[in-house]
C-alpha cells in the first residue's frame, strides 16, 4: 500500500482549494500543523470541530491519526503552547498521548470559511433542522419558515440538536418566521429590520460591537418580535466538519476519513 | 437587596443633618436636593480608585443637572429595569452593562440614520434641554466628545438633526429622510425622555475596587463570606458539595435561568472555589483552575477556557468550571454598589433592581 504523509494530505488540500477558487494564504497563523509535521505517516483522517483531548482520543481509538480540527488545540486561537503549559499536568497528558499515538494535527479554519458554501454555515443550518438549499439566496444564511413562536422554534431546534445547553433570549410568544443563521462567532446582529430571529454559535453577552441579548430583552418589553437562539460555538460549527470530511474523502482515497465529534461542552444544572 | 424604607430614608437624612450641625436652614434645604452630576462627583471622589478619563463610565442618557428623586443600581439598564425604576420613584439609574446595546453605547443605531454614529454619544435625542433649545454642552464634556469609538464631530448639516430632541411620541421621531427607525432604540429613548431619566454607567472603576464587589456580593449571597481564603474575596473553601449541587445552588440563589452552564464531572466534590468575575481570558483560567476545585466565572470564549475545562475533565482531573453569565455575574456587584451609594447619597433612596438572566432554555 502506498504511503501517505500528512504533508501529502495538506498539499492536496491546498491544490484542490486553489482549483475551487480559494488560493492558499501562507501567512495564516491558524491553518498550520499544530502537532506532528508533514512527514508523519497518515493511517486515517478525522475532521472535528476542535482539537479537544476527547476528539483526538476518539479518533486515535478508531485508527485515525491525522486530526483536522476547525478550531485550536491548545486552548487559545493562536495555539500558543506557552499559554497551555501553564497547566503542566493537563498539557503534558495531552501531548504525551499525541506523541504515543503518532498524532498529527493540521487546523483548517480560515480557508474553510472562504470556501463556498462555507460548510460551517450549511452545517449550522442542517444542525437546527433547516435545509441549506432553502436559503433565501445562495450563501445569504437567511431562511423564511412558516410563522411560529420563538418558543416553538427554540424547542424544535433543541430537539433536532439534542443538546441541553442551548440559550434563548426573547419573548417565547413572539411570532417569528425570518431567520438569519451564524456560525461560531460570526453570529449576526439581531437588529436587522428584516430579521426576526438569529440562530448563532457564540457572541459576547455584553460589550460587543452589538449586544444582541439586551436588544432582544428590550424588544420583548416593547412588543417587537425578536429572538436570539445561541447554540454554542461547538454546536454551531461541529456539523460543518461532517461536510469537510465528505469534501476530503475523494482527494485522499488511500485512507479512511471520518468526522469525529469534539464532545459536548456544557451541561446545565437543574 | 431591600428597597430603602421611608424610615431608613428619614434616619439617613437625620444622620446627615447631625453630621453637619452648623449648616443654616437654607443650606439644609439645598442639601436635601442632589443632582445626578453631584452624585457622580461623589462617586468619583469616594470610590477609592483613580478616576480615568475613559468613555465607558460616563452618562449615557439624560441631563446630569437633573434633580435626583431616587437612585437605582442594576446589572443592565434594560427597558424593564427602567420601568421598574420609574415605578419605584427613581430617576437616576446606575448600570454595569451598556444601555444602548454595545460597548460604544450610542443612543442611536450606528450607521443607520441619525447622521454620524458619534453624534449619539454626546448629543443623542434623549439629552437634556427642551425641544428647540440649544443643546446642553455639559453632557458631551462628561462623556468625552470625540473619544473612543466616536467619529469626529459630524458636519454642520448633520448635527442639528441628531441634537434637536425629537417630539415625545414615537411617530414624531420619524426623520424626513427615509432610513428605517429602529423601534427598539426609539422606544427606549422615548421612555427615557418621557420620564426624564438619567443613566450613568459605572463598571470599569467599580470593578477595580478591592475586594472585587462582584465576588464579594456573590459570596455574600451564597453565604460564603465566612469561608473566604484568598485575596480580594476571590477564593473560598466551603463545606464539601458536589459540582452539580453547587451549580444548582448558584442557579437558585442568583436567579439564573438558562445562562448558567457547567463543565466537569457532576459528581466530583468541590471544596475550593475560585471566583473569576466578569469576562475571563484563558490565562486567568489556567492560572486559577489547577489550584482550586472549581472556577466560577461570568463569561469566557468557548474556544479558550471552556475547551480547556473540557480537556481537564477528559484527562480525568477532578476540576469543574461554571459560567453563570455576564449580566447575572454583575448583579451582586451592583447590589454591593447600592449599599455603598447609600452611605454617600443620604438625600434620596437607593436600591438595586435586578435585570434577571437574559437567557432561558427551551423545554
Amino acid at each position: 500500500m502506498a504511503t501517505l504523509t500528512a504533508g501529502d494530505v495538506v498539499n492536496r488540500i491546498k491544490a484542490v482549494m486553489a482549483v475551487q477558487g480559494v488560493a492558499w494564504n501562507d501567512a495564516t497563523t491558524r491553518d498550520r500543523f499544530k502537532f506532528g509535521g508533514p512527514d508523519t505517516l497518515v493511517t486515517g483522517i478525522a475532521t472535528t470541530f476542535m482539537g479537544t483531548f476527547e476528539a483526538i482520543t476518539r479518533a486515535s481509538d478508531r485508527g485515525l491519526n491525522m486530526i483536522i480540527p476547525h478550531e485550536d488545540t491548545y486552548w487559545n486561537d493562536a495555539d500558543n503552547t506557552v499559554i497551555a503549559e501553564a497547566d503542566p499536568l493537563v498539557y503534558k497528558t495531552k501531548v504525551d498521548f499525541m506523541t504515543a499515538h503518532n498524532i498529527v494535527v493540521f487546523r483548517i479554519h480560515d480557508h474553510m470559511h472562504r470556501q463556498r458554501p462555507d460548510f460551517t454555515f450549511s452545517g449550522t443550518a442542517r444542525e437546527v433542522g433547516l435545509d441549506p438549499s432553502t436559503e433565501t439566496a445562495p450563501n445569504s444564511h437567511r431562511f423564511v419558515i412558516p410563522e411560529t413562536t420563538l418558543g416553538e422554534l427554540a424547542a424544535r431546534v433543541k430537539k433536532v440538536r439534542g443538546d441541553d445547553a442551548i440559550r434563548v433570549v426573547g419573548d417565547p410568544n413572539a411570532k417569528v418566521s425570518r431567520i438569519a443563521t451564524g456560525a461560531g462567532m460570526a453570529t449576526p446582529a439581531v437588529n436587522m429590520p428584516d430579521i426576526d430571529v438569529v440562530i448563532g454559535g457564540e457572541q459576547r453577552e455584553i460589550e460587543g460591537t452589538f449586544d444582541s441579548p439586551e436588544y432582544v430583552m428590550d424588544a420583548a418589553t416593547l412588543g417587537v418580535a425578536k429572538g436570539w437562539i445561541i447554540l454554542g460555538h461547538n454546536m454551531s460549527e461541529e456539523s460543518g466538519m461532517q461536510e469537510m470530511a465528505d469534501w476530503l474523502r475523494p482527494i485522499v482515497p488511500e485512507v479512511k476519513v471520518a468526522h469525529v465529534r469534539a464532545g459536548n461542552v456544557y451541561w446545565v444544572p437543574k | 437587596m431591600t428597597e430603602i424604607s421611608r424610615r431608613d430614608f428619614v434616619a439617613l437624612t437625620a444622620a446627615g443633618a447631625i453630621a453637619t450641625p452648623f449648616l443654616d436652614a437654607a443650606s439644609l434645604r439645598s442639601a436635601a436636593t442632589v443632582t445626578a452630576q453631584e452624585i457622580v462627583d461623589r462617586i468619583k471622589k469616594n470610590i477609592g480608585v483613580e478616576w480615568g478619563n475613559d468613555d465607558v463610565d460616563t452618562f449615557k442618557a439624560g441631563d446630569p443637572a437633573t434633580i435626583v428623586t431616587g437612585v437605582v443600581t442594576t446589572s443592565m439598564a434594560t427597558l424593564d429595569v427602567l420601568q421598574k425604576a420609574v415605578q419605584a420613584g427613581a430617576n437616576l439609574i446606575i448600570t454595569a452593562a451598556p444601555t444602548f446595546y454595545s460597548r460604544a453605547d450610542l443612543s442611536t443605531p450606528a450607521g443607520r440614520g441619525f447622521g454620524a454614529s458619534g453624534a449619539g454619544r454626546g448629543a443623542g435625542p434623549n439629552r437634556g434641554g427642551s425641544p428647540g433649545a440649544a443643546p446642553v454642552p455639559s453632557p458631551a464634556t462628561m462623556s468625552g466628545p470625540g473619544t473612543g469609538a466616536s467619529a469626529p464631530m459630524p458636519p454642520a448639516p448633520v448635527l442639528p438633526r441628531s441634537v434637536v430632541p425629537p417630539a415625545q411620541t414615537l411617530a414624531a421621531v420619524t426623520l424626513p429622510t427615509p432610513p428605517p427607525i429602529d423601534p427598539v432604540y426609539a422606544g427606549k429613548n422615548a421612555f427615557i425622555e418621557k420620564h426624564k431619566l438619567v443613566v450613568f454607567r459605572l463598571t470599569q472603576h467599580w470593578n477595580q475596587r478591592r475586594p472585587d464587589p462582584r465576588a464579594q456580593g456573590l459570596a455574600a449571597a451564597m453565604g460564603w463570606t465566612k469561608y473566604k481564603t484568598g485575596e480580594y474575596s476571590l477564593g473560598y473553601e466551603v463545606p464539601a458539595i458536589s459540582l452539580e449541587a453547587l451549580a444548582s445552588q448558584l442557579k437558585k440563589t442568583l436567579g439564573a435561568r438558562g445562562g448558567i452552564r457547567a463543565i466537569g464531572d457532576r459528581t466530583m466534590t468541590v471544596r475550593k472555589i475560585g471566583l473569576l468575575p466578569g469576562f475571563t481570558m484563558i490565562q486567568a483560567s489556567i492560572a486559577t483552575l489547577p489550584n482550586v476545585d472549581v472556577i466560577i466565572t461570568g463569561e469566557v470564549q468557548e474556544w479558550e477556557s471552556a475547551t480547556y475545562a473540557q480537556d481537564v475533565a477528559f484527562a480525568g482531573v477532578k476540576r469543574g468550571f461554571i459560567s453563570i453569565g455576564r449580566v447575572v455575574n454583575e448583579a451582586p456587584g451592583m447590589q454591593v454598589c447600592a449599599d455603598w451609594l447609600k452611605t454617600i447619597v443620604p438625600e434620596v433612596p437607593v436600591r438595586f433592581i435586578s435585570a434577571g438572566d437574559p437567557y432561558w432554555r427551551p423545554l
